[in-house]
């Protein structure tokens, strides 16, 4: 009878991939940001019920300009479309942010859907980074397109992502969980040139 | 490749990011039990396939995953303008056609 | 032997070595192929494509058409490249092509022999068409295989390419396509304006017809200007200078389309630009003239003789005549006399040249014949002397025929704007007289040409013009375009051509030197009635081959002109399709190739299945376990093992690819009424329903389990095939065709890692993994739905069956599904559970009669699958209307059926005939056809699932599954599709 041996309980997308050998000076640095609370939020916008709802629990307002996204410490909100938004909390608070919303939100026509589990999020930094996203993505990630605290959702090679581009010049990237090994693998290539490296 | 304006991300976007889903401004039928066989086949299978302005339903599925409505020149294959899933065009095929006329005026 | 290393040019010290065809040569840095191939002597490069004539360096760019060589060996080979394009690196191999044994003694050269006695016959124009038009049944046997052997250039690689290409996507506001002086400019202009400009030029030296010029004290300043422009441009953040990258296309949107080859870890670039404005400043290209043994190696265009010696320290010969019929040529003879070789003719087909040029001809000794032209060049294999004749004032006829000695001929027929990228544009070039060319004109929106590229050939005219564009360009983008210095000298653009389209005189006169079309076929082709230039194109395959139709477009209009007796601007041009350059495969896959070809999404669980020997396979975008092979076992023994162990015991498979949405909002029931056909409304909370959905034209869309978690919040699972589709679909009903009912989706789908847990110990497995859960009937009985939560995870517990047996379907949050399929596996160790694959699924539900993807093809109405009865009549649905069409219900409709060997060890073949004959035809009658097979080990036969016409009234009858393709026929039974638990005894148990 078969019996495999699995140590840990918990195991983000990328788990298998942290054995990675960096390279010396990489231009591409890669850190998963394991099992932040990720929460899909859709509302009606106009809605103020809905929208001074939201801001009490998160202690920020929804982004309602399109592709904007707001941070407040541990929580981030990202707009996906003008009723949809994508909220990032600490790890293992999505549980509590998700009763938070649905209580303040009681009777409303809304939907508070964890999807934590079903995404990770990936930060990707370095000098190589500029061109990796030009080989990778059809978005124009220039800083004069796509500047500090933008969020757009376009493809990543042959995946889709979430994507936002940090204070430091960093991206955040939101990839689905199955498609996580893909995405690594394709980084792996297509960062050969200027060196990869997995914190 | 077209680059095309999403009405809801409010930016240009590479065509790469968009799948095509017919025409636009076909409204469903309000009480489908009761409507006619030739209605209905009207409404599921009868599509008016224009050379020149078409307006056509698109859906941004790499993006925000919204349908909305496009104005394209199925001749020229420029998309004239792009609008919000209930808006109506503002170029039409009726627009066109009297720019044109007013143009030939002109010269 | 004729060129020689002759000044220094522009190359670096740097000594390379090379080869071509295995002898070692010597090169410089920044030489390219072609002209260290001539500095070291080497005058024929290879055979042509048909005729195989000896064929050498004709040019210094792009528009190569003679010397065609094969880059690189094994899987790096590259065939067909141009070496005036490829720069010479250390160690580089280059091989000759077309010839056989060596390029100078070729034994199909016989070819050009039998062209010359029969002319019309092998190889001449038309003659594709003609072969295409004997009898069909010969092509294949004959005539493809003895052509494909005698014309063809170079030879594909037969192995895998080891290089790596990349595909970029660029963004500019200003693309500027040509890095010659007036590209440089515009480019520098623009980018001054801090817009974003990115600069294309084919040449791994920017500089364009710069490059020509003697690199002389006297012309130290205009380098000077061209180096400080291009390390100007180079240092600025907003600009992305592309140097050997050749823009090849222009497409809807402003896309430009662009090759860069580059060394290092990667070979090759395909660059995608989308660009708010461009500018063409792509320069011109010169022509040949039209006259005997025009493709003589040695016989090349006079720019290019010049740039060798300028540019690449390269003298074509050592004595050097020069044929025009415009002033340009005329700088080549005196930059070769001025650096001491021997120019012995200059031949020029105009009465009056200008004074200047008569001077300078005069003050260098160089004998200068006007009035006259090159009748053919001669020489056994390369150039080593030309017949030159008095052209009659009519322009019809020569006289006075007479040899000049020579090494090398440069000719110039004038000079060809490159209007490529802005005819892509939409606008069809229009001719202008003075240059006899064809030119831009109304540009294409967006669009400036400029410089030589819109038949301004003036060096500071060309700039000016360049200057303006970036000037207008930047303005409309909102910015504002920068001063620049213009260069410090001038060159006069005035050609003073007086067209000269062919010599009238005998002899093989090359219109197309690469497809070895002639000057005769195009007059025959006119002859033959193919006088349009499309048609022209087509019958002679003129302009089709690697320059495609730079040098050669123009000559051949103008011959056809005349021909037709038309002006050159009636007869018009072919219409410019991208790409303009052979472009490599490689870059249009970039690294999307191998892994990265088809994405492999993973499971949760995918490591676990990986430790325990699961054979994959793969699943739309997934790699499922197929079976778990103990050792020694075939494919046909683990799955039969496992399905035995599922109905006997208990076993645990991955099912996370099914789809998983949730559906929210106080309409959500109202919702799932109209997308299934059976009622949802009256779904329990804690219950889950099996449901179907049809497509608007009647035909069953996808099947799947909902349940309901609360009044108003549904969980759907979709077929993993249908997953994204549903999604979609179900988003476009709520946004465009209901968008009153308060209903919000969510894909759910990478959530939860799913598993089944099916067999008689299902329960008790479950019970023991999950203690704090009363998996008792009464507790939690069929098509009940359980939340719960187990070390961290949050778990989803469906009591479904989708194998007959009793059965769970475990949902667990993705984090922890490895952990929870452990702990599953873990409490079924007392009663020996075993995980199954994909074949194992397939035989339980084939058992159990279940339909999947195989069934449900896009053809079949629920009548065809026996679920007509599912179908509310109390509500209108998705599909209801259509599905009563009379073809859709009709009695003789192939309908789902169980088939049965009647030898239980013959299989039957998945997508077998079903036939009534036992060795049927194939005009046999079909009456159905088999959709999915396997071995049951509960019936001890081959069992298979298949659609037979009128099925539902035919169980008990024999018939066979016939496979001709496989000789297969097989015969078979007619039963139920549910061989298993008809009355579903066990999955209520």
């Amino acid at each position: 009878m078969t019996n495999v041996d699995t140590s840990t309980s918990m195991e983000s997308p990328l788990h298998h991939r942290v054995a990675h050998t960096n390279a010396a000076n990489a231009g591409v640095v890669m850190k998963e940001d394991k099992f932040r609370g990720q929460l899909n939020l859709r509302g009606n916008p106009q809605d103020a019920a809905f929208t001074s709802a939201v801001e009490k629990v998160l202690g920020v307002a929804l982004p309602m300009a399109p592709s904007s996204s707001v941070r407040n410490g541990d929580t981030v909100v990202y707009w996906l479309c003008p009723n949809e938004w994508l909220l990032i909390v600490a790890s293992g608070t999505q549980g509590q942010v998700e009763a938070d919303l649905r209580s303040a939100m009681d009777g409303q026509h809304i939907a508070v859907t964890d999807i934590s589990s079903g995404q990770t999020l990936v930060n990707l930094s370095g000098t190589g980074v500029a061109e990796l996203m030009q080989k990778s993505t059809v978005y124009d990630c220039h800083d004069s397109n796509f500047p500090v605290g933008k969020v757009v959702q376009t493809t990543f090679a042959k995946t889709g992502t979430t994507m936002c581009k940090l204070e430091d010049g960093s991206y955040d990237l939101v990839i689905r969980r199955s498609f996580s090994d893909y995405f690594f693998l394709w980084l792996q290539d297509a960062s050969d040139e200027y060196g990869l490296s997995v914190s | 490749m077209h680059h095309i304006y999403c009405p809801y991300c409010e930016e240009m976007r590479e065509e790469e990011e968009y799948s095509y889903t017919g025409e636009a401004h076909i409204e469903r039928p309000k009480d489908p039990a009761a409507i006619s066989d030739e209605a209905w086949a009207d409404y599921i299978f009868f599509r008016s396939n224009p050379r020149g302005i078409h307006h056509e339903m698109w859906y941004h599925a790499a993006g925000c995953r919204r349908y909305f409505n496009a104005t394209r020149d199925t001749q020229s294959y420029k998309v004239h303008e792009t609008y919000k899933m209930g808006e109506m065009p503002t170029i039409t095929a009726a627009t066109v056609a009297a720019n044109q006329v007013a143009k030939g005026d002109a010269s | 032997m004729s060129g020689f290393r002759h000044g220094a040019g522009r190359l670096g010290d740097a000594q390379l070595n090379f080869t071509f065809d295995g002898k070692p040569m010597l090169a410089r840095a920044g030489d390219t192929v072609a002209s260290a191939l001539l500095a070291n002597g080497v005058e024929v490069v290879g055979r042509s494509f048909k005729y195989h004539r000896p064929r050498g360096v004709t040019s210094s760019g792009p528009e190569e058409a003679g010397a065609l060589v094969t880059i690189g060996a094994g899987g790096k080979a590259d065939p067909n490249a141009r070496a005036t394009m490829e720069p010479v690196t250390q160690g580089l191999e280059v091989f000759s092509q077309n010839c056989f044994p060596s390029p100078k003694f070729d034994l199909m050269s016989v070819n050009g022999l039998a062209g010359a006695i029969l002319p019309g016959s092998l190889f001449s124009a038309g003659f594709y068409y003609k072969t295409f038009m004997w009898p069909a049944a010969l092509w294949y046997k004959f005539y493809e295989p003895s052509i494909r052997a005698a014309a063809g250039m170079g030879v594909p690689p037969k192995v895998a390419d080891p290089d790596i290409y990349d595909r970029i996507q660029m963004f500019c506001d200003v693309a500027v396509v040509g890095g010659g002086s007036a590209g440089l400019s515009a480019a520098l202009s623009a980018s001054q304006s801090g817009l974003r400009v990115v600069i294309f030029d084919e040449h791994n030296d920017l500089g364009g017809q710069l490059l020509n010029e003697a690199n002389s004290d006297q012309n130290a300043d205009l380098e000077q200007w061209r180096k400080d422009t291009i390390a100007a441009l180079e240092a600025a953040d907003n600009v992305t200078v592309l140097a050997r990258a050749v823009c090849w296309g222009r497409f809807d949107g402003n896309m430009l389309a662009a090759h860069q080859s580059v060394d290092g870890k990667v070979r090759q670039n395909y660059i995608k630009v989308q660009a708010k404005k461009i500018i063409i400043a792509a320069g011109a290209i010169e022509r040949p003239l039209v006259f005997g043994n025009n493709d003589k190696p040695n016989v090349m265009l006079a720019s290019a003789a010049r740039r060798m010696l300028n540019h690449y320290g390269t003298a074509t010969g050592k004595m050097l005549a020069v044929f025009t019929n415009n002033d340009s040529a005329y700088q080549t003879a005196f930059d070769y006399s001025d650096a001491g070789i021997k120019v012995s003719a200059v031949v020029d087909s105009r009465q009056y040249p200008s004074e200047a040029l008569v001077d300078g001809c005069m003050s260098r000794g160089i004998t200068l014949h006007t009035q006259a032209v090159v009748t053919e060049a001669k020489g056994w294999q390369a150039v080593r002397s030309i017949e030159i004749a008095d052209l009659a004032a009519n322009g019809q006829s020569v006289s006075n025929r007479r040899r000049v000695a020579c090494d090398v001929l440069a000719h110039s027929g004038g000079w060809t704007p490159q209007v490529q990228m802005a005819a892509h544009g939409g606008k069809p070039p229009i001719y202008d007289k003075t240059i006899a060319a064809f030119v831009v004109g109304d540009q294409a929106p967006d669009t400036y040409s400029v410089g030589a590229a819109e038949g301004e050939n003036g060096l500071l005219a060309g700039v000016a013009q360049a200057l303006e564009a970036a000037k207008a360009a930047c303005a409309e983008l909102g910015g504002t375009a920068g001063a620049v210095t213009a260069p410090p000298q001038d060159r006069d653009g005035a050609t003073n051509i007086v067209p000269l389209w062919s010599v009238p005189a005998k002899g093989k006169q090359l219109v197309d030197i690469q497809h070895d079309v002639t000057a005769a076929d195009v007059v025959q082709s006119h002859s033959e009635g193919f006088v349009s230039v499309e048609h022209l194109k087509r019958y002679t395959t003129l302009g089709m081959a690697n320059d495609q139709g730079r040098t050669s477009n123009v000559n051949a209009l103008a011959i056809m002109a005349e021909c037709r007796g038309v002006s050159i601007a009636e007869a018009g041009t072919t219409r410019f399709r991208a790409p303009i350059a052979p472009v490599s495969m490689g870059g249009f896959a970039g690294r999307e190739i191998g892994k990265h070809f088809k994405p492999v999404r993973r499971t949760p669980m995918q490591e676990w299945h990986e430790k325990a020997g699961a054979v994959f396979v793969q699943a739309g975008m997934y790699m499922r376990p197929q079976y778990y092979p103990q050792a020694g076992e075939t494919i046909d023994d683990a799955y039969e093992r496992e399905t035995e162990h599922v109905r006997k015991k208990v076993g645990i498979c991955d099912v996370t690819s099914l789809g998983k949405i949730e559906i929210v909002g106080p309409d959500a029931a109202e919702f799932l009424d109209r997308v299934y056909i059976n009622m949802f409304s009256t779904l329990k909370v804690g219950k889950a329903r099996y449901g179907v959905m049809l497509r608007e034209d009647g035909i069953v869309y996808d099947d799947g389990t909902t349940s309901r978690f609360a009044e108003d919040r549904f969980f759907m699972t979709t077929t993993t095939a249908k997953a994204g589709p549903v999604m979609a679909y179900l988003e476009r009903c709520l946004e465009i065709d209901w968008p009153e009912l308060k209903v919000r989706v969510s894909s759910v789908s990478e959530r939860w890692g799913a598993m089944a847990v099916a067999g008689p110990d299902a329960r008790a497995t479950l019970t023991a993994a999950f203690p704090s859960v009363d998996f008792s009937n009464e507790a939690f009985p069929f098509m009940g739905v359980v939340h719960a939560e187990h070390n961290g995870a949050k778990l989803v517990i469906l009591r479904i069956s989708f194998s007959g047996e009793m059965a769970y379907e475990v949902y667990a949050t993705s984090e922890h599904a490895t952990d929870i399929w452990q702990t599953v596996v873990d409490a079924g160790q007392a009663y020996d559970i075993v995980p199954y694959g994909l074949e194992t699924l397939g035989a339980l539900r084939i058992e159990k009669g279940h339909v999947t993807g195989a069934e449900l093809d896009g053809r079949v109405t629920l009548g065809d699958v026996h679920m007509d009865g599912m179908a509310s009549k109390k509500k209108w649905f998705v599909g209801k209307n259509l599905k009563q069409r009379e073809g859709m219900v009709h009695p003789d409709r192939p309908q789902l059926v169980g088939l049965k060997s009647v030898d239980p060890r013959t299989p039957i073949s998945t997508g077998s005939i079903l036939v009534t004959e036992a060795n049927a035809t194939a005009g046999a009658d079909k009456q159905g056809w088999v959709s999915s097979m396997t071995y049951s080990p509960e019936l001890g036969s081959f069992i298979a699932l298949g659609f037979l016409r009128g099925g539902k009234d035919r169980i008990g009858e024999r018939i066979y599954a016939a496979y001709p393709v496989k000789g297969k026929n097989v015969e078979v039974e007619v039963v139920s599709n549910h061989f298993v638990d008809p009355t579903n005894d066990r999955v209520k148990g």
